[in-house]
């Protein structure tokens, strides 16, 4: 393991300040970049790599060309009336972003040190007082930039502020134990309880995210499962109970159940990705609240949308 | 005395009524209330209230007696719960009345807030939205020494809007150090049923910024608002509120034509004598500051010139009754008879203009992105065929209401600008002009009389709402970056008030979380210094707009766990879900 940079930086795509559903209190939500597992219903596909990815939205695009003119990689280019762009030649520099004057094309992700992070999470201090808010940091997954989250959760906490981070608990035991003095709440994502499908549709080992999960508990950390329910791979009944008993097997006491949705769908397209996921629209209300009932009955605290 | 004599006949026309009605009425219950009403209207206001229900009706009797005698609007209760508390608590304590009773008497106050209607010109009603009244009703708040006010009556008040759903009285809480988290809780919940009440006030912002103006430090602490945010002595105030609103956007266009106006092409204000043209962004501020000179002088002329025609052709004799010190000077009401004598003109549009000054001063001067000729042929023509060079200007510059310290620090120094500008003149009852950065609804009176602006704004495209609001849809970063932006401006100068409206989605304040969300959000906003805010709780109506006027709401964001998206690049299917699950909410 190589020294830790005095400020380490990362990449983040997005910090979303009045974020209420993330954490106790008025937060702020920092977005990293980059995720080991691959989920199809992901609603944040820009996400999941690790590198800037640019972002097109060809029904705000004015035809303007001022992005052919400054691109450096050959990347856009005119053909008549329209635009075209060719993505394996981008590496999202970001100059036909910043000329753009359309927010047509737009740049996912920047890389920023902890200490500037920390600096726009403090801009909100007055509310995390008045709410006993604070930051969470989110993604993507933050333990994927181990170095950089620690150092934010730190400095975040020398200002007094609550953190809590959202992790998939898919990293090796040494990096959650790492964050462990800095973080105050853990909210932690437990899709599903059976080997095979949670690795066909996650592709993560979900052996190695309930170890972790039980080692957290074990050394005393507070923790909330969050279970994103999704169409056809977690939404029955058995489904939901099988992940409340392991919870309540390891003595957490709150449960988020988090409904699949697809409003991240059109990111999809704008990221020039196929929307891979085809498992049904949506979970009714009425199965929302059948799911909670049967979480409530092994005995948890249970909470629809987090 | 003639004035008081007629009060007390008026009174006993309402008591012949009610006596007739009760002779003829077969209900023994209906009779008995009838007369109780005959009674009550026959003892006040002639002799002092004695119960809750008597002084209702003197406080009735006067106050409609007012909005008869003149024709204005804004004729504010004040603080209501302070001077009916009393005769309130007698009633409990006495055994006469129940909390429910009490209820049901305000319940039926409250309706008859709603019966008052005034004839207004087409103007008016553009410039008032519709035909409210403004009678603005304040609870909580400080006594004279300092202490919290809040009473009973104070959630009472609250519970009878929850209960009418009506929008008059303009409901308002007056909010301290010392303010009791329950009322302040109880006023959050009211405020996200999506009313628009109340309007939440700070006392620690406010009772400065009337000491400034000359009142006591106790005399302060009593304070009540008039209309929307305007705060003053009552019993003790003439304030000339709104006394004309200074169009930002107009002088604007004016400072970018030497004193021409783009949409008539007349000249309006003064040309720079010097002839000197816009070379950097001093000389754009100089020529605004011009041109603003010329039109505060204007408004002030014209102000003046009706205040004094007020106090010759029509003096109030009924309100300078009941107004120190009118009856000991011997003046009218509008002759400058009352103690203290304001005269608060408001001003329009001012995000607009700091961010078409911000996108001036970036786009422009530092990274010479368009030329100053250029821009000036793209405002000429409405940006017609410039869509790229509108849209330049609207993205590519910091907006006011991100919690940007540049954008913010020029809206904060024109905010200034212009409220000292105001203050150096008089009136002729011998006050202060004391300005206010709110525009009530002439952002709508004035959408034909405005070219295109800097900030990316077309010639149809609204004026910012709201006095301090961030222009619509460009505050993109929620509302704590909103209030930190509006906690910038300098709220002590502002001493006609200033007005804020945040847009919350009915998710992000929904259960007892949201609630608490709700209250911080208060709570922060006037610790930073802010006067005044209400909120407007997304409904399915705004949204129906957004999905067809994208651009002017990319403030809504649709937040849910670990995610949000602006609800305008949605797939139209998913709005359409997301509209319905809102209306189901509301």
């Amino acid at each position: 393991m190589s020294e830790p940079a005095a400020d380490p930086s990362g990449i983040i795509f997005d910090i979303q300040r009045f974020s209420v559903h993330d954490g106790p209190g008025i937060r702020t939500l920092v977005f990293f970049k980059g995720c080991p597992l691959a989920c199809l219903w992901c609603s944040n596909p820009e996400s999941q790599r690790f590198d800037p990815e640019l972002l097109f939205d060809p029904t705000t695009c004015l035809a303007c060309g001022g992005c052919a003119e400054v691109c450096p990689h050959g990347a856009v280019w005119r053909t008549g009336e329209r635009l075209a762009y060719d993505r394996g030649r981008c590496p999202a520099c970001g100059a036909c972003a910043d000329a753009c004057p359309a927010e047509a094309r737009t740049v996912a992700g920047r890389r920023v040190t902890a200490d500037e992070v920390v600096a726009e999470v403090l801009k909100d201090a007055p509310f995390y007082a008045n709410s006993g808010g604070g930051v969470t940091l989110g993604g993507g997954e933050p333990l994927a930039q181990s170095d950089f989250a620690r150092e934010i959760l730190a400095g975040c906490r020398f200002h007094g502020f609550h953190t809590a981070i959202e992790t998939c608990g898919h990293v090796p035991w040494g990096v959650l134990e790492s964050i462990l003095p800095w973080t105050d709440l853990f909210l932690y994502d437990l899709k599903h309880v059976d080997a095979e499908t949670h690795r066909a549709q996650t592709g993560g080992d979900i052996a190695l995210i309930l170890s972790n999960l039980e080692r957290l508990v074990g050394v005393g950390a507070t923790a909330i499962v969050r279970v994103p329910v999704v169409p056809g791979f977690n939404d029955t009944a058995e489904d939901i109970r099988a992940i409340a008993e392991q919870v309540a097997r390891l003595g957490i006491r709150e449960l988020h159940l988090l409904p699949y949705h697809r409003l991240g769908q059109n990111k999809y397209r704008l990221a020039g990705r196929e929307y891979g996921f085809t498992g049904g629209e949506k979970v009714a209300e009425a199965e929302l609240d059948a799911l909670r009932t049967v979480a409530q009955e092994v005995g948890l605290l249970v909470k629809v949308g987090g | 005395m003639v004035v008081a004599e007629a009060a007390i006949r008026f009174a006993g026309r309402f008591a012949e009524r009610a006596e007739q009605m009760a002779a003829a009425e077969a209900c023994p219950n209906r009779r008995a209330e009838l007369s109780e009403i005959a009674r009550i209207c026959r003892k006040v206001p002639a002799r002092p209230a004695e119960t809750f229900a008597e002084a209702l009706q003197a406080f009735w009797f006067v106050h409609l007696i007012i909005q008869i005698e003149a024709n204005g609007h804004s004729i504010s209760p004040g603080r209501f719960d302070q001077y009916m508390s009393a005769f309130y608590e007698a009633d409990r304590t006495g055994g006469r009345l129940d909390r429910d009773g009490a209820l049901e008497l305000l319940d039926c106050l409250w309706v008859k807030f709603n019966q008052i209607m005034k004839l207004r010109d087409q103007t008016a009603s553009i410039g008032f939205g519709g035909y409210p009244l403004f009678q603005n009703l304040i609870v909580g708040g400080q006594t004279r020494d300092g202490r919290d006010a809040t009473n009973e009556l104070s959630y009472l008040c609250l519970d009878a809007t929850r209960r009418t759903r009506l929008p008059q009285p303009s409901l308002s809480v007056r909010v301290h150090r010392g303010t009791p988290p329950d009322l302040l809780r109880a006023a959050s919940d009211l405020a996200r049923e999506g009313l628009g009440l109340p309007a939440f006030f700070n006392d620690d912002a406010i009772v400065p910024v009337l000491q400034n103006m000359g009142v006591s430090l106790e005399e302060a602490r009593g304070y009540a608002e008039v209309g929307c945010v305007e705060p003053q002595v009552p019993g003790k105030t003439n304030g000339y509120y709104p006394a004309g609103f200074l169009n930002l956007g107009k002088v604007l266009t004016l400072a970018l034509h030497n004193g021409t106006d783009p949409v008539t092409g007349k000249q309006l204000g003064p040309a720079d004598p010097e002839g000197r043209g816009l070379a950097c962004y001093g000389d754009i501020a100089a020529a605004l500051d011009r041109q603003l000179d010329h039109v505060i002088r204007l408004i002030v002329i014209g102000d003046n010139i009706l205040d004094d025609l007020h106090g010759k052709l029509a003096p109030n004799p009924f309100v300078s009754l009941l107004v120190d010190d009118c009856l000991a000077r011997g003046l009218a009401y509008e002759q400058g008879g009352a103690v203290y004598n304001y005269t608060g003109p408001n001003s329009v549009g001012l995000a607009n203009v700091a961010d078409a000054l911000m996108a001036i001063k970036r786009l422009v001067f530092e990274e010479r992105r368009v030329e100053m000729d250029a821009l000036l042929a793209m405002l000429d023509q409405d940006f017609a065929e410039h869509e790229g060079g509108r849209l330049l200007l609207l993205n590519r510059a910091p907006k006011y209401g991100n919690d940007n310290e540049e954008v913010d620090g020029i809206a904060r120094e024109l905010a200034t600008r212009i409220l000292t500008g105001f203050k150096q003149y008089r009136n002729p009852r011998g006050g202060r002009f004391e300005p206010g950065l709110q525009s009530i609804s002439a952002h709508a009176l004035f959408r034909d009389a405005v070219a295109a602006t800097p900030d990316g704004r077309t010639a149809r495209m609204l004026l910012a709402d709201g006095g301090i609001s961030p222009a619509q849809g460009r505050d993109r970063r929620g509302p704590t970056a909103v209030i930190r932006s509006a906690a910038r401006l300098d709220h002590r100068e502002a001493s006609n008030g200033t007005l804020l409206n945040i847009k919350l989605s009915p998710q992000s304040v929904a259960g007892e979380a949201g609630l608490e969300n709700l209250v911080a959000l208060i709570r922060t906003y006037f610790q930073l210094g802010g006067q005044h805010v209400q909120f407007n709780v997304i409904n399915s109506a705004i949204l129906r707009e957004a999905q067809r006027h994208p651009e002017q709401h990319r403030d809504l964001v649709v937040r849910v766990a670990g995610f949000s998206v602006l609800f305008t690049t949605i797939d139209p299917v998913l709005q359409e879900d997301i509209i319905e699950r809102t209306e189901h909410r509301v």
